[in-house]
């Protein structure tokens, strides 16, 4: 099912939010990963008895990015901003890869918003003994590799086909290189968006700000990720005051895909 | 026109399986590589060719900053440019240059550079980088999205620091000073002339511009590629009304022979060590995401040309002829070599051009023998290039041969 997006513009800010608004029900805030699924099959399941609210994050989209968005920090009072605008309030919020790690830092910040916290695949942690992957120095066939465990999904096969420059001799005046070229800055905008906040090493402190987050906190993690080890799923589960874990052993980073139903099914377990 | 010996102090003796055995020539090129006693020989000779091109007649000498690679292993030009003003007695000391965005705080720069303006009596030429993304995003942890805002507020502190008479607070995003008052200030009012190497990006040309500051294309695709940049370059420039020559650089990689039979014999496989080995660069860290602007990654889409350090990644390796043939190096008899770089000097528009003398696994002896041929047969032929123009990004204290007349 292809969700349509929304774009709002923050009052206060000026900052433009594209945004996912599916569903009915109590609501659910869901922040993206830093590979933004095309279509993203967990928000259909959830969908079916909740209201989600999913907005694209910094930089992704037609929402705003750029310097003024630079730290965690930033991120985080933009996104309450952006959740106070939309009235949103007592709800649940999930967080996959990149945006566990700003939704880390939002619950931390603005506690009393949410109910629970779940975090998927999280950033926001480091362990010299077991590194992140560095996948910005990886080709689209490593990183299609290190985030799927299923190489045959829609998902995977995109990024693995993904073009790079140095590889592609692309020609503006056909139609086949414009798109090839949209593609290739769209693919430029996302990545720079991501490394504001996971350059050099994705961790910005969250560690010491985590004991603000008392409310339930569910940790879902692959075992076969090859972005971020599943020994991270204990680190964040001893560094939050009241953590439950769940693995799942045959998944890799892209849970949300791999994995949507048994994954929804664990989500809604957990906050029911 | 001004003609310049630049040395990029490369590590010369890589093993001959290196392309095939590792992934990249920075930033994770194995350390046991090295040899201390081999860079020991590799320094000094250095030195000496630098300061035998300043005694053979070229104009000004250039060192530059790299970090973590066997490509050029200055991390710290100013120790070598320091050795240079004292050893030297006329020619500019170009420093080409310091990262600024990788200084904390950058004032570090004002003040070293300050120093090399003194030492040298004002013949210093500032260099402001932006640096390479091996060099900045990886070697330094910079992130590549705040790098140019870093070196753009880097460059302000250190031109106040320079020029303003008071002492003054600096707040800026990235660096907070509350007494700034450098001791010593350069010899050179209102500071000494500032040069940056580019690499195609968009805000650096409207930045050259703006400020009116040198632009020096340093890519190693040779001047056939460079062409379109430095297109770029000009027509940004012109929309300015700015049209002199010796407000651009370029750089090319120079041998001189007798014959075919002496260039191959002795350069193929130096050229060939260069191209291979040197630019053997992982493509991952090339080019990571926000070093480059969007708008830089479109326009540069868009016009068909990679802005981005050394040639693109090609999988395969060149031969010294191939070289020859891309415009990559300029190889030739004496007067061979003064015709293809008149050429490359007015095609490109540039009044300034950087050679390399010595580049690869090239020998002390061979590049002393490659500067001396250069300098004496193939500088005296081109300094009368660009009569109608005044040079005026060149340290006020340093030699100028150019506008001299040709000798034949």
């Amino acid at each position: 099912m292809v969700t349509t997006s929304k774009t709002i513009q923050i009052p206060s800010s000026e900052r433009t939010v594209e945004y996912t608004d599916v569903g009915s029900g109590p609501v659910i805030v869901y922040l993206h990963g830093v590979i933004k699924s095309q279509t993203d099959p967990l928000i259909d399941e959830l969908s079916k008895s909740h209201r989600i609210v999913a907005p694209f994050l910094p930089g992704y989209g037609s929402s705003t990015g750029g310097p003024g968005l630079n730290s965690v920090h930033d991120a985080a009072l933009h996104l309450d901003e952006t959740l106070d605008h939309l009235g949103i309030s007592n709800a649940v919020l999930v967080g996959h890869s990149l945006g566990g790690l700003l939704a880390g830092e939002l619950a931390a910040v603005s506690p009393r918003l949410f109910s629970h916290i779940i975090f998927i695949a999280s950033y926001g942690l480091w362990s010299d003994d077991e590194p992140t992957m560095d996948f910005f120095t990886a080709s689209p066939q490593e990183m299609s590799k290190a985030f799927y465990s299923d190489s045959s999904l829609p998902g995977a096969i995109n990024l693995s086909q993904s073009p790079s420059e140095e590889a592609t001799e692309v020609d503006p005046n056909t139609e086949d290189g414009m798109k090839i070229i949209k593609r290739l800055v769209e693919q430029a905008k996302t990545m720079s968006s991501a490394a504001r906040y996971l350059w050099p090493i994705p961790d910005r402190g969250l560690a010491d700000r985590m004991y603000r987050i008392t409310i339930p906190s569910l940790v879902i993690w692959g075992e076969n990720d090859g972005i971020i080890p599943v020994s991270y799923a204990d680190l964040f589960a001893r560094n939050l005051p009241d953590s439950e874990k769940v693995l799942f052993p045959d998944a890799a980073h892209m849970l949300n895909e791999e994995y949507p139903q048994q994954l929804a099914h664990v989500i809604l377990d957990f906050i029911s | 026109m001004k003609l310049e010996m630049f040395h990029l102090c490369p590590y010369r003796l890589l093993p001959k399986d290196f392309r095939e055995r590792y992934r990249s020539v920075w930033v994770d090129v194995p350390s046991h590589l090295f040899d201390g006693r081999a860079a020991e020989t590799i320094y000094n000779d250095t030195l000496d060719e630098l300061k035998f091109a300043a005694e053979m007649g070229y104009d000004g000498i250039c060192v530059n900053e790299h970090h973590q690679n066997a490509y050029g292993i200055m991390p710290s030009p100013n120790l070598m440019a320091s050795v240079m003003a004292r050893e030297t007695k006329d020619v500019a000391i170009i420093v080409m240059g310091n990262s600024i965005a990788l200084y904390d705080p950058p004032i570090r720069v004002a003040e070293e550079f300050a120093m090399l303006d003194c030492i040298s009596g004002g013949r210093l030429v500032a260099g402001f980088p932006t640096g390479s993304c091996m060099d900045t995003a990886y070697g330094y942890g910079v992130s590549p999205v705040e790098l140019r805002e870093k070196y753009f507020e880097a460059e302000e502190l250190i031109f106040r620091a320079w020029e303003e008479p008071e002492i003054f607070s600096f707040n800026g995003k990235y660096t907070q000073l509350r007494y700034v008052n450098i001791w010593p200030r350069p010899i050179q009012k209102p500071r000494p002339p500032v040069w940056v190497p580019g690499a195609g990006s968009i805000e650096t040309w409207d930045s050259c511009i703006e400020k009116g500051h040198l632009y020096a294309y340093l890519s190693y695709s040779g001047f056939k590629r460079g062409k379109r940049v430095m297109d770029g370059f000009w027509e940004t420039a012109n929309k300015a009304g700015v049209d002199n020559p010796y407000q651009a650089g370029f750089l090319q990689l120079v041998c001189v022979g007798n014959s075919e039979q002496e260039l191959q014999d002795k350069w193929a496989e130096h050229a060939e060590y260069f191209y291979n080995k040197m630019l053997h660069i992982h493509p991952g860290f090339a080019d990571a995401p926000g070093y480059r602007s969007i708008k830089t990654v479109e326009a540069g889409l868009l016009a068909q040309t990679v802005s981005r350090f050394g040639t693109p990644q090609s999988t395969s390796t060149k031969t010294f002829d191939d070289l020859r043939k891309d415009g990559n190096i300029v190889a030739g008899t004496p007067s061979q070599v003064t015709e293809q770089l008149e050429q490359v000097i007015k095609d490109l528009h540039i009044g300034h051009l950087m050679i390399l003398n010595q580049f690869g696994s090239a020998p002390h002896d061979l590049a002393k023998e490659n500067i001396q041929r250069t300098a004496e047969q193939v500088l005296p032929n081109l300094r009368h290039l660009w009569p109608e123009y005044t040079d005026h990004w060149w340290p006020q204290n340093a030699i100028a041969h150019d506008h001299a007349t040709s000798v034949t």
